[in-house]
């Protein structure tokens, strides 16, 4: 594993650059970062959403920075499970374990909530550009074979889309919920599994479900050795004191996916991004991280512009994600979609 | 005279046209004050109603129109879970506090505070509900049955059917633990 004070150098690192050239670059969406809460539709930004472009030189992102020291380290990472390496578009699907994505990703709760079928979301990611896509494979110790399975999965690695796994995991059931993962983990084509865990793992200590965390990862790695194992929860861990963090990073730690809702939570993405980075570089976790937004309104009903939603896109780097495909009939947010900034430099 | 003659022709063919056309669609003229209300909140301007949206509005009143069965906010009906839900995202949408609360178990109405109810009826008209029912769970506790749904994909809310009630046990229109 590599020293604790080379992982709190790279975050340094990625924070010394997000204040040095962040000032540079300011895009309009910098210009409200001096108020650290959003106001509602009467604090609008004055201009124009995707009026301008991101930044030319980007910073270097907390997930690159551990991802290159993670690369050192020859205990945490498995030899992989391939996905499908066939594609219709005929370019590589991209694996995990391989380096940055081209693209970035999209999470999708279930098909009918979308609006589209498999295929015609598969479609639709690919036009948008979207690189890859985590789909909820189940809950607890339910696998939902009739939502992730090998056909649906195949519409996305088919088209050039990585395809991961995501259960909602609570502690109440873990040997149910290590089948089910398993059962996902082996759908044809899936390049990993993100275990997501949130409030139900937080008890009255650090430790409280710190053993059942350990279970459960060792107990997927066990049945599926290879698998490229990450987790995800909340996106500013200082205030999750109590939720299991160190041991899902000793045992799920292929990747860590904070949740930095910073709309949900209302406060502008620059101030939920950098308190977020804050927070992972205090509690000194081994884990890459690949961070999360969110689509989703602010407290006071406000949807993120596609202007601050890129400029957190830039800012995050290259394996981030959005919390969520919209739910049909929210054009607004699918239209928002291909205006967001997918492709990687 | 004659340029401030022309001028007042045209706006009022334009005035007489435009209330024909909303004589002639009064169901979309509804539609879109709706998606002005709803939009009005949105801090982006890309967000704003535009006119290709007015036109295709239908598709988001067919979207977030409620069944037909769907209860009055006034009345809360709690005679099923999706009937509950139903009942609270009408009562949060009408601003009836009080038949809101009444679809909450009585144990956490008081997590129900103002400020609470303001962020549910923020998120409940900025964010379709539609919890996953297909893959809702049935159990029982202290002798009663309780279906449990992922509201927004991920932690779970219990309805408790108590009586003729299903009554919910969390707050789900506000984020579960966060930040």
């Amino acid at each position: 594993m590599l020293p604790r004070a080379s992982t709190a150098a790279a975050f340094c690192g990625a924070l010394a650059v997000f204040a040095c050239e962040g000032e540079p670059n300011r895009t309009p969406a910098d210009a409200s970062s001096s108020e650290r809460v959003i106001l509602d539709a009467g604090a609008a930004d004055a201009w124009a959403a995707d009026a301008g472009e991101p930044p030319s030189a980007l910073p270097r992102d907390a997930g690159e920075a551990r991802d290159a020291s993670a690369s050192t380290d020859a205990t945490t990472v498995d030899s992989g499970h391939a996905p499908d390496a066939s594609t219709d578009a005929g370019a590589p699907l991209w694996d995990p374990r391989s380096g940055p994505p081209s693209r970035k990703g999209i999470w999708i709760w279930y098909f009918q909530y979308t609006g589209y079928t498999a295929r015609d979301l598969a479609v639709k990611c690919r036009d948008d550009g979207i690189g890859y896509v985590l789909i909820k494979s189940g809950q607890d110790g339910s696998y939902w074979s009739q939502r992730y399975n090998e056909a649906n999965v195949r519409e996305f690695t088919s088209r050039g889309i990585t395809v991961f796994a995501w259960p909602y995991i609570t502690p109440n059931n873990i040997q149910g919920s290590i089948d089910a993962t398993v059962q996902a983990a082996r759908v044809p084509g899936t390049a990993g599994v993100i275990l997501d865990v949130e409030v139900e793992w937080e008890g009255s200590s650090p430790t409280t479900n710190a053993q059942a965390a350990e279970d459960l990862c060792n107990g997927i790695r066990r049945e599926v050795p290879n698998v490229f194992l990450g987790y995800t929860s909340f996106g500013w861990i200082g205030y999750h004191a109590n939720l299991p963090f160190d041991a899902f990073d000793r045992t799920c730690g292929d990747v860590f996916m904070p949740q930095v809702y910073w709309s949900d939570r209302g406060v502008t993405w620059d101030h939920g991004y950098a308190q977020a980075v804050e927070m992972l570089n205090a509690a000194n976790l081994r884990a890459p991280v690949w961070m999360i937004q969110s689509n989703d309104a602010t407290p006071s009903g406000a949807r993120p512009s596609s202007a601050d939603l890129n400029a957190f896109f830039e800012r995050a780097g290259t394996y981030t994600s959005l919390w969520e495909w919209p739910a049909s009939g929210h054009q607004t947010l699918v239209d928002q979609l291909p205006m967001l900034h997918w492709s990687n430099p | 005279v004659k340029p401030v003659w022309v001028a007042v022709s045209a706006l009022t063919a334009t005035g007489v046209l435009a209330a024909l056309l909303a004589w002639l669609s009064g169901a979309e003229t509804q539609i879109d004050l709706r998606e002005v209300t709803d939009a009005s909140a949105f801090a982006d301007p890309w967000d704003a109603p535009r006119p290709r949206e007015a036109r295709t509005s239908h598709r988001l009143q067919v979207s977030f129109a409620k069944d037909a069965s769907a209860p009055a906010a006034a009345e809360p009906v709690l005679d099923t879970p999706e009937h509950a839900v139903d009942s609270a995202v009408s009562a949060l949408a009408a601003g009836d506090d009080a038949a809101f609360v009444s679809t909450l178990l009585p144990r956490i109405r008081s997590d129900a505070t103002p400020e609470a109810i303001a962020r549910c009826r923020n998120r409940v008209t900025s964010t379709r509900v539609l919890p996953d029912w297909e893959t809702s769970e049935v159990a029982t506790e202290d002798g009663h049955e309780v279906r449990r749904v992922s509201m927004f994909g991920k932690s779970m809310t219990g309805f408790h059917h108590l009586g003729a009630a299903w009554l919910a046990d969390r707050l789900w229109c506000l984020p579960t633990g966060a930040p």
